[in-house]
């Protein structure tokens, strides 16, 4: 991978840890010097990371569109610092734990930016998505499903690259609760025109999709 | 398929739609959202650091400024004395139209600061 994990620190914050940062950040409405610099300092100690993964979305978004998204999910973070639930210093693996938040931010932005918007809304009220999303606790416990990842893995990798990007985008109206079938049907436009086909076809592909996922675990007796 | 037998496959599908997701993050489409994705993500980073701009973090804020000032036009205070009443509406009749709430709104305040500057003498 050409993008480097990391960045040079060059602020007051730099001996801070990423939950002291984020702490720091929160306070941006009492103490909006300190929260900036604490930004900044978090800023270039993930800049690098969050370009790396980012990076994946190239293909949908575009250089500039990454671009973009990274920035807002630097603003996101400053705003929803308060959210942020610290284990405490010295706990294993915090920092991965800051990272799995800024992927779970960048991931929403993402999937957001496939509901009809070929842009990153910044008009859009930018903080509501995860005003209810707050940090993990803690690591998430391996479920039982974990043993099925490699097997849905390959499944994956035998998708078309239409196939792959139809669901992708089907998970843009993913819920827990609800699954991803909620594709309403002036957004599922915006799809059509990206896929230049009917929206009867995206379904189709997306039905496709799923029922070849779900062949494959069948075939390999693992589902 | 009947409705029964539907209700009975929703769990399943379910699960299959989150497996689906876990595995799409696992396999580079979408950003780890966990810790042992962050650290299995990590290890196929490069080491080296790069340098960064200020000018980069400057981007960053002036979107967060954009973003943070609701997109309205701040009227600016007036510098000298405010206008009477009489002027105001004297204004609002030259430049026609109707005279908005707002404008009511201040004129209002122009006058209660006058009265009261008028009070203090």
């Amino acid at each position: 991978m050409s993008s480097a994990a990391k960045t040079k620190s060059r602020t007051a914050f730099s001996g801070d840890s990423d939950e002291d940062l984020i702490f720091y950040m929160s306070l941006e409405g009492e103490d909006r010097a300190s929260a900036e610099e604490a930004w900044k300092e978090f800023y270039f100690r993930h800049l690098g990371y969050l370009l790396a993964v980012c990076q994946r979305f190239q293909g949908a978004l575009g250089d500039l569109g990454v671009e973009d998204l990274v920035q807002e999910t630097f603003v996101r973070v400053l705003k929803k610092a308060h959210t942020f639930r610290p284990l405490g210093n010295g706990s294993d693996h915090a920092s991965a734990r800051v990272r799995a938040w800024l992927g779970r931010i960048a991931n929403r932005l993402f999937l957001s930016s496939l509901r009809g918007q070929p842009e990153i809304e910044f008009a859009d009220d930018p903080y509501e998505s995860i005003a209810d999303d707050p940090a993990p606790v803690a690591n998430e416990p391996e479920s039982d499903e974990s043993e099925h990842l490699p097997l849905l893995r390959a499944a994956l990798r035998t998708l078309t690259e239409r196939e792959r990007e139809v669901l992708i985008s089907s998970y843009a109206w993913y819920e827990p609760g609800d699954g991803c079938n909620r594709m309403p049907s002036d957004e599922l436009s915006a799809l059509c025109s990206r896929f230049q086909t009917t929206a009867a076809n995206i379904r189709q592909i997306r039905s496709r999709a799923f029922g070849k996922l779900e062949k494959y675990l069948e075939d390999h007796g693992n589902k | 398929m009947s409705s029964k037998e539907n209700k009975d496959r929703k769990p399943d599908v379910r699960k299959l739609e989150r497996q689906i997701l876990r595995a799409m993050r696992a396999e580079g489409w979408l950003a780890p959202e966990t810790v042992p994705e962050v650290l299995e993500t990590e290890k196929t980073l490069a080491d080296d650091q790069i340098e960064v701009s200020d000018a980069s973090f400057e981007r960053v804020r002036a979107l967060l400024q954009s973003t943070a000032t609701p997109k309205v036009i701040q009227l600016s205070k007036p510098k000298a004395e405010p206008m009477d009443l009489s002027e105001n509406l004297a204004r609002a009749a030259r430049e026609g139209g109707t005279v908005s709430q707002e404008i009511e709104e201040r004129m209002r305040r122009d006058r209660d600061a006058a009265e009261a500057k008028n009070g203090d003498n």
